[in-house]
């Protein structure tokens, strides 16, 4: 076929009826509780599976711990990594499980027009199953040690509000990204890995190296991190030195996410 | 108010990897003219009155499916004008949204959601869809242990009972048995006789003759011919003449 001179005139679409929102709200339940039967669906220990990995690692860095000395500002270690582990289990999970939640569920896009957000949205919602079940455990824990949280815990909302808007910015960016960048499938699980250690989750934000400090300010699951735990255990407001800094990046990393994702939503099905 | 109106519409598709299209970019080389193609080009169409139903035609890759992707919203025309007035059901891939491991019952709800539906719709139409498909007791087993006609007379149900204006028919009748496929034809008359949109693609030429009022036949992306169905029959079986 010969080339012909391609039509410059930017297109245009016109539909009615617009989706309604309470359709909307219903699919991303739908999907969500979905994705929570899905995952432990056919598996023996079902539900086991969430404490199992956080169970382990406790074991493993209570042992580490033994090797070199960590200090916990009075709390029991046990204690102290699990409140480290559990917001880190939630960012790992939920980043996990969102990555792939487009290029995953190519053929349900290339066959239904849906608002695509609701896919990494119901992939992040699906693990607030997995952290409350954690949530449980955290609470056992409080109760074997006789440990009660003071006041302060009324920061705890906030903490987690800014931790979920930077998964949920993060989600809709690595979701988008995996569609253009397939690496990113298997770069994740690794990069996930070096995160894990540059957070504060089985040490605390004190022992990072002075000349690695101005750095660690800006990864937000420092202030994270030492915001549940002080928050949780020590009864003092989140460090804000670490804190507002995680905000900040927080909130670029959600408006950025967002922002990316509703300008490449349209162009997304024609890559998978 | 017509329910579909095409004006001009055309798709071009990149014919590499999205991370080839993402290093060209990253590395400022111009994408050449060959790494695109058009899949469908410069193509009009529109149907007049509810309840007009139209077929399409044409070999392999020639845009049937492009087309209705884009009538569907799934895909963003390049160029052109696209208006559609009326909630769209699309039969193109009748297991898209099934998963395998959930139960013929939790695949209604969750799919019947997907394609526009509510839940309490869904409750309500649950008899008529698992009668329609004849699953009957496989219907609390797992979706992957139904045969592939199984998988396909569910979807098919599923998809009718939405009350949609417009329907995209591709090949839906492909498997299951000669009992099956005269109900879905009883049923696809059903819904045009109710004022349903039906647009087909199909190498049945016997069903687009029962069902369309028009025909669209599509060659290398473009428009060989459009007018009523018969018209368009003849000329395409004088050029095919094995059919």
């Amino acid at each position: 076929m010969t080339a012909q001179k391609t039509p410059a005139k930017k297109p245009v679409v016109i539909r009615t009826p617009r989706m309604s929102f309470r359709w909307m709200f219903e699919l991303l339940w739908n999907l969500t509780a979905q994705r929570v039967s899905l995952r432990y669906k056919e598996t023996l220990l079902g539900f086991g599976w969430i404490f199992l990995q956080p169970v382990a690692l406790t074991l493993i860095f209570n042992y580490i711990r033994k090797v070199s000395d960590i200090p916990t500002g009075g709390v029991p270690y046990t204690l102290f990594v699990a409140a480290g582990l559990v917001p880190w289990s939630f960012t790992s999970l939920a980043t996990s499980q969102s990555s792939s939640c487009i290029a995953g569920n190519a053929p349900v896009l290339k066959r239904v027009a849906l608002p695509k957000i609701l896919l990494p949205l119901s992939a992040i919602f699906s693990t607030l199953a997995d952290l409350s079940v954690m949530a449980f455990l955290l609470v056992g824990l409080f109760l074997y040690y006789g440990f009660c949280p003071s006041a302060s815990i009324l920061w705890l909302p906030l903490v987690f509000g800014v931790h979920l808007s930077l998964l949920v910015g993060l989600g809709c960016l690595l979701s988008l990204a995996q569609v253009f960048l397939r690496d990113l499938g298997h770069a994740i699980p690794h990069l996930l890995w070096l995160w894990f250690f540059a957070s504060p989750v089985f040490y605390p934000a004190s022992m990072v190296p002075r000349e690695f400090k101005g750095l660690a300010v800006w990864n937000p699951m420092v202030g994270l991190i030492e915001g549940y735990r002080n928050t949780l255990l020590l009864g003092r407001p989140p460090p804000m030195d670490l804190f507002i800094p995680a905000v900040l990046v927080s909130a670029g990393i959600l408006l950025f996410g967002l922002t990316a994702f509703r300008i490449a939503e349209g162009a997304l099905v024609d890559m998978l | 108010m017509d329910r579909i109106r095409l004006e001009g519409v055309s798709k071009r598709y990149f014919r590499l990897g999205g991370s080839k299209l993402l290093a060209g970019w990253l590395f400022r080389r111009s994408s050449r003219r060959h790494d695109w193609f058009w899949s469908v080009r410069d193509v009009d169409l529109h149907i007049p009155r509810p309840g007009a139903s139209l077929g399409i035609i044409g070999a392999n890759g020639s845009g049937k499916t492009t087309l209705l992707r884009i009538i569907a919203g799934v895909t963003h025309p390049t160029s052109g004008t696209v208006t559609i007035h009326g909630q769209v059901v699309s039969m193109l891939e009748l297991f898209a949204g099934m998963q395998p491991e959930l139960t013929g019952r939790e695949n209604i709800f969750l799919n019947g959601i997907l394609l526009g539906m509510r839940r309490r719709e869904i409750r309500r139409k649950l008899d008529s869809i698992v009668e329609f498909s004849g699953i009957g007791e496989f219907l609390d087993m797992p979706f992957k242990h139904y045969s592939l006609g199984m998988q396909m007379r569910l979807g098919f149900s599923l998809s009718t009972h939405v009350e949609a204006s417009i329907f995209l028919v591709d090949e839906a009748w492909g498997i299951g048995d000669a009992e099956f496929q005269s109900k879905i034809s009883r049923r696809l008359k059903e819904l045009a006789a109710n004022g349903a949109t039906l647009l087909l693609v199909s190498h049945d030429l016997e069903i687009l003759r029962q069902l369309a009022d028009e025909t669209l036949w599509l060659h290398k992306g473009e428009t060989r011919a459009f007018g009523p169905t018969e018209e368009i029959l003849s000329s395409y079986l004088q050029q095919h003449p094995g059919r």
